[in-house]
């Protein structure tokens, strides 16, 4: 890239550098609060006392952790869960998107589909009749119900069908051309120039499935079958004591481990640190399309 | 993110009962307690007769046996809540424990486990149950569950089985209620539910006070609301911690989801100002003239609600009370002087004793009215329910597993049967049914067994199953003076001090104003349930209540807020629900 | 390129996506009609008695129903036109990053807070806010006195609206930076030798080369003009923020507090989602219309 070399620009360089790093600093923020609570003594983080820095630190946390056969239970269960849940995920959008993405000419009713999908984006019965009916399929208890549940979002779909919509047609005319059949053409030309869209699909369908965790509490009736972050759930949602009786007050102030907790969380995080610097390459410019766009 | 809306309608369902009440004739405590506690222990010594004798013919136990083995196996599938942090006995688990063995051994009950989740959701996952019609044969449940159950006709009609099979025991529990009970769970006269009782202690709240800041500062306890204005004053501006910083709190306040003041024990609420002032919030009470009428738009309320709108401009309640996230955060961090709360409230002080020098927490029935009085709002009878499935066969079946809970507690927290998740954290059907003043009479046993006069030998555990543990307990934590309960009186490098100290600082120091208090006035509301008007109205008037008291107190609302908020409750429903209180009191 | 042979692979392409909104999409929809019953789990759906309207005239007879629904629009238009605006801001920014080595790190965690939850953030957020917290320390400084920021009625929407922007602005410009790679860099460069400013090529090569991206998320988030984000504000507000902060959502859960109010809130949410769709129909109408642009 050419860069103009005088002093606006370099002013600019400087400002945007220094801003970007600022609000990266920001971002950090719960992060570092969240390790700090990690690494510091029980009774201080009950008191609110530790802020920017531990106090009284310790590893205590994380040596508890390695005991706790439930938290790798359950980070184990979210592991299968993304890896399964992201393959049937991105291929049924990808494989629906393709589709849609032609014209009315070359696909019937086009639009009917379409509307169809975004009409299902938006309405839904609610909680309980999608509970009875996921039941009715025998998927309680299931990890193929936290896979399957969340296996098409329309919003991704929509995303897809746009970035195929919008690669040159003379490509796919050359194949017709050269004999390629619609899957040939899908998974040797589009499938291939478009890194980029699958990339971001595919790191929002790991990210959903990572993250999420009412589904895995209304889809399990045991803590034992929970992916990690209603694992986590549980443990972090604070307790109303007013709203308890004394036991389990009694509980509560015995078992209650903020410290514990907050490692946790903080363990939790690491995977998504993991893989998005793997998907992240896709995310730099100039490196794909050029050559292909008209 | 799709059934956003929903989750929250799941979410909504929350153990709060609903605020209603009823303020009935006040009675000082001792008196009335010592009957009940009587006809309890006879209670229990027939129950335990009547297992005696049905034990050696179980096969052919009587069909109302409240202890009765079945001749074939009977399965009750249940729900249960279960703190993911809870440690089993090697080998154990919720589903496999030696409570679990023991009802089978003693009823031939197959306890089976629909969905387990921790008590954070329970709720959540019980709002389900309730609305896909998947529910156990039996579950406890709150206010607002067990209302929406009866009225979807989801609950079997308990009435005869709770006379058939309920153990003389559970019955004198029932009886103990009095009407206010009664009015909770029957249903056109039948006993849709059977009441968890909860001690009574439970709901009394009073002031909790850093008695090393009163005596570094040369003050005593304050006693009525003056005092109190002059020695929180004295905590913020005289720097109690001595840290050369003014960055003390007077008074605590509630969190941002804590309440000013509700019909139960509320720890950081500000209920006992109200009470200093005769009034009762969120309670249904009479006026002078015998009306039917709400406690929180009373004149009373209103003089209330302008001292703590002094108080807080003075900068005597925690500045950031209703802001906070936490309001246990700076009371644990010793920079908290005061704080409202009942008796469990020590409970949550368990950290503090870690300290060196540790703060020494005390707690006072202050402050007084001006009549020399100390008025104190008591909370709902029961706010937890047993309820039956109306389609499962064998109702009596649940009675019995509750029936064997009262019974055999005691002992088996002697025996050490499932000692690490314990019956709180794992016995089915789990729910404290106490005696109303099961604290007010560990309180009376310690206190002598300190004294001297009673021995460990005689005393008789069988209705109160955690004293003998607090009595051993005692002996090694306790210093000399045996009668002082200061802080330093305790042996504070013991290993009990973090497992058992918060509950012997609880009792005698927490139980303490209830039990000695001679001049306490205990308000009750006429109604504690939820009425017609109330399922639709109720959260309306409450965000209105709850939006007018917040702001008199803590912003520069004129006075005329209270009368625009009483004209606007009555308006918005709050006349129509009192006169079906009216109905329902009389 | 219209081949008859064709149609039928590309309905065996669409049939495990349509097969699976048929399953777990269109079948639990029957639970819609909730929100015109007076629904009794224990008569269930088809015996539960109708209603008609009456849930949702409920909803319109709350005493402040127009203060909920003014701060519901109000919070969730600003969230959607932040988190729309300023993700895009931030992936040029970092686009145009004079030291190309700090681009990936940046991207990595500004990211990070989306992880988070609300009850983690919310948490941390009052303390930094807290009367004692850095935020006042720092106004001292320049002579400030403190302000009880959560306290304060007209300042809990912006807070609202901001923190929910910095929660996910990182994870938000994703789909920017991805759009951004489709720009030909060869086009920057002919513009700039053309003598093109960084500015001129922003507003002449960038932003249109963007452009379809930009409109077509513009338009999916009017889906959220009735959501403003339960977990956020259930775990941020208090009764003294309740005329600014109270949202359809956190009122629908007060109410439950009292009575399982199954049918109220399939009701919200039909409306919810009944408005959802008619402002995206139009809108996607409109972007025809005006920009000669379907988004789907």
């Amino acid at each position: 890239m050419i860069e103009q070399k005088n002093i606006g620009s370099k002013l600019f360089n400087i400002i945007n550098g220094t801003v970007l790093i600022l609000i990266t600093l920001l971002c950090l923020v719960p992060l570092w609060y969240v390790l700090m609570i990690s690494l510091s003594e029980k009774s201080a983080v009950n008191a609110g006392a530790v802020t920017f820095w531990p106090i009284g630190f310790n590893f205590l946390s994380y040596e508890k952790i390695l005991g706790e056969t439930a938290f790798f239970a359950s980070f184990w269960i979210s592991v299968k869960r993304v890896v399964f849940g992201t393959i049937v995920g991105v291929g049924i959008t990808l494989l629906t998107a393709y589709p849609l993405s032609k014209s009315s000419r070359q696909l019937p009713h086009r639009n009917a589909y379409m509307w169809v999908l975004v009409f299902c984006m938006l309405f839904n019965g609610g909680t309980i009749p999608w509970y009875i009916t996921i039941r009715s399929y025998g998927l309680i208890d299931s990890i193929w119900a936290l896979v399957l549940a969340g296996s098409l979002p329309v919003f991704n779909v929509i995303l897809i069908v746009n970035f195929f919509r919008n690669l040159p047609s003379a490509m796919e005319e050359a194949a017709y051309v050269d004999g390629a059949g619609p899957w040939r053409t899908f998974l040797l030309i589009y499938i291939p120039l478009s890194g980029p869209v699958i990339a971001t699909i595919t790191l929002f369908t790991i990210v959903g499935h990572w993250n999420e965790f009412f589904q895995g509490l209304v889809l399990n009736t045991k803590q034992s079958n929970y992916p990690l972050q209603t694992y986590i759930q549980q443990l972090v949602v604070s307790m109303d004591l007013s709203r308890m009786n004394s036991e389990e007050i009694k509980l509560t102030a015995q078992l209650n481990n903020k410290s514990l907790n907050a490692a946790k969380v903080f363990i939790a995080m690491i995977p998504v640190l993991i893989i998005y610097p793997f998907l992240q390459r896709y995310f730099i410019t100039g490196i794909t399309l050029g050559s292909v766009k008209e | 993110m799709k059934n956003v809306a929903f989750k929250k309608c799941i979410n909504a369902v929350n153990f709060r009962k609903v605020t209603a009440g009823m303020a009935a004739v006040s009675l000082a405590v001792s008196f009335a307690a010592c009957g009940t506690n009587a006809s309890t222990k006879e209670a229990r010594q027939s129950a335990a007769a009547a297992t005696s004798t049905a034990a050696g013919q179980s096969s052919t136990a009587q069909k109302t046996d409240p202890f009765g083995k079945y001749d074939a196996p009977v399965t009750i599938r249940v729900v249960r809540g279960l703190d993911p942090n809870v440690k089993f006995d090697e080998g154990q688990s919720l589903e496999k424990n030696g409570y679990i063995d023991e009802i089978k051994k003693q009823f031939n009950i197959d306890v089976k486990f629909d969905w387990i989740a921790s008590p954070s959701d329970f709720d959540q996952k019980l709002s389900l149950a309730i609305s896909s019609d998947s529910l156990p044969d039996a579950v406890m449940v709150n206010m607002t569950q067990f209302s929406s159950m009866v009225k979807y006709n989801q609950l079997a009609d308990l009435t005869g089985t709770f006379n058939d099979y309920g153990s003389d025991l559970l019955k004198a529990f029932y009886t103990s209620g009095g009407d206010a009970l009664k009015k909770l769970v029957e249903i056109d006269g039948k006993v849709m539910g059977i009441p968890a009782t909860t001690p009574k202690a439970n709901g009394f709240n009073e002031m909790w006070i850093r008695q090393d800041w009163l005596d570094k500062l040369g003050l005593s306890a304050p006693k009525n609301l003056e005092e109190l204005k002059k020695v929180a004053r004295a905590f913020v501006e005289q720097d109690p911690d001595g840290n050369g910083k003014k960055d003390t709190i007077g008074i605590a306040g509630p969190s941002k989801s804590g309440k000013i003041a509700i019909p139960d024990g509320n720890q950081f609420g500000l209920d006992p100002i109200f009470g200093a002032h005769k009034s009762f919030p969120t309670y249904w009470q009479k006026d002078n003239n015998g009306r039917v009428t709400y406690g929180s738009i009373q004149p009373e309320t209103k003089q209330a609600l302008q001292t703590l709108h002094d108080m807080y401009r003075d900068g005597l309640l925690d500045r950031e009370m209703l802001i906070r996230d936490d309001s246990l955060q700076p009371v644990l961090d010793n920079k908290t002087g005061i704080f409202f709360g009942p008796w469990w409230t020590g409970y949550t002080l368990t950290d503090v004793y870690k300290k060196n020098p540790a703060p020494d927490w005390q707690a006072y029935a202050y402050p007084e009215a001006d009549d020399g009085n100390y008025y104190v709002h008591m909370a709902s009878p029961a706010t937890s329910f047993l309820v039956v499935n109306k389609n499962y066969k064998h109702p009596e079946a649940a009675v019995k597993i509750i029936n064997l809970l009262l019974r055999d507690e005691a002992r088996w927290i002697e025996s050490g049967l499932s000692k690490g998740s314990g019956t709180g954290g794992s016995y089915p059907l789990f729910s404290v049914f106490d005696n109303v003043d099961e604290l007010e009479a560990s309180y009376d046993i310690l206190t002598k067994f300190m004294k001297g006069e009673v021995t460990i030998d005689n005393v008789d555990f069988s209705t109160h199953k955690l004293l003998k543990g607090d009595m051993e307990a005692i002996t090694r934590l306790k210093k000399e003076p045996k009668d002082n309960y200061s802080v330093n009186n305790w042996d504070l490098n013991s290993e009990l001090v973090s497992g058992n100290l918060p509950r012997l600082v609880s009792i005698m120091v927490g139980d303490r104003p209830l039990s000695t208090g001679k001049n306490i006035k205990e308000i009750y509301s006429l109604y504690y349930g939820t009425t017609d008007t109330m399922t639709s109205k109720w959260a309306s008037l409450q965000k209105l209540e709850q939006e007018a008291f917040a702001k008199i107190i803590m912003s520069d609302s004129p006075e005329s807020t209270f009368d625009d908020f009483v004209k606007n409750w009555k308006a918005q429903g709050g006349d129509k629900i009192i006169d079906e209180i009216a109905k329902i009191a009389r | 390129m219209y081949n008859k042979r064709f149609l039928k692979h590309y309905w065996l392409m669409m049939a495990p996506g349509y097969i699976w909104l048929i399953l777990f999409s269109i079948v639990p929809m029957f639970g819609i009609i909730m929100a015109f019953q007076d629904f009794n789990p224990g008569l269930g759906i088809l015996k539960s008695p109708w209603a008609g309207l009456e849930n949702f005239q409920y909803m319109f007879s709350i005493g402040d129903i127009k203060q909920v629904f003014l701060n519901t629009i109000i919070i969730a238009v600003g969230k959607m036109a932040g988190n729309l605006i300023v993700p895009l801001i931030f992936a040029i920014l970092l686009n145009e990053l004079a030291v190309k080595k700090l681009i990936r790190p940046i991207q990595t965690l500004v990211y990070l807070p989306y992880f988070l939850s609300w009850v983690i953030l919310a948490n941390i957020i009052l303390t930094i806010f807290g009367y004692n917290g850095p935020v006042n320390n720092l106004l001292q400084i320049f002579g400030i006195d403190p302000v009880l920021f959560f306290g304060k009625a007209d300042m809990f929407r912006p807070l609202v609206i901001g923190t929910d922007i910095w929660k996910g602005f990182g994870y938000n410009a994703v789909i920017y930076l991805a759009a951004l790679t489709g720009i030909d860099p060869a086009l920057h460069e002919a513009a700039a030798i053309d003598g093109a400013g960084r500015f001129k090529r922003l507003l002449h090569i960038t932003l249109p080369g963007i452009s379809s991206t930009i409109i077509l998320l513009a338009i999916l988030s009017l889906g959220n003009v009735l959501n403003a984000g339960f977990d956020q504000i259930f775990n941020l507000y208090n009764p003294l923020v309740y005329s600014t902060g109270d949202i359809i959502d956190t009122w629908v859960y007060r109410a439950g507090l009292v009575d399982l109010q199954f049918s109220l809130a399939t009701a919200v949410g039909l409306l919810k989602s009944v408005v959802s769709f008619i402002l995206i129909t139009v809108s996607y109408f409109m972007a025809d219309r005006f920009t000669g642009y379907k988004i789907f």
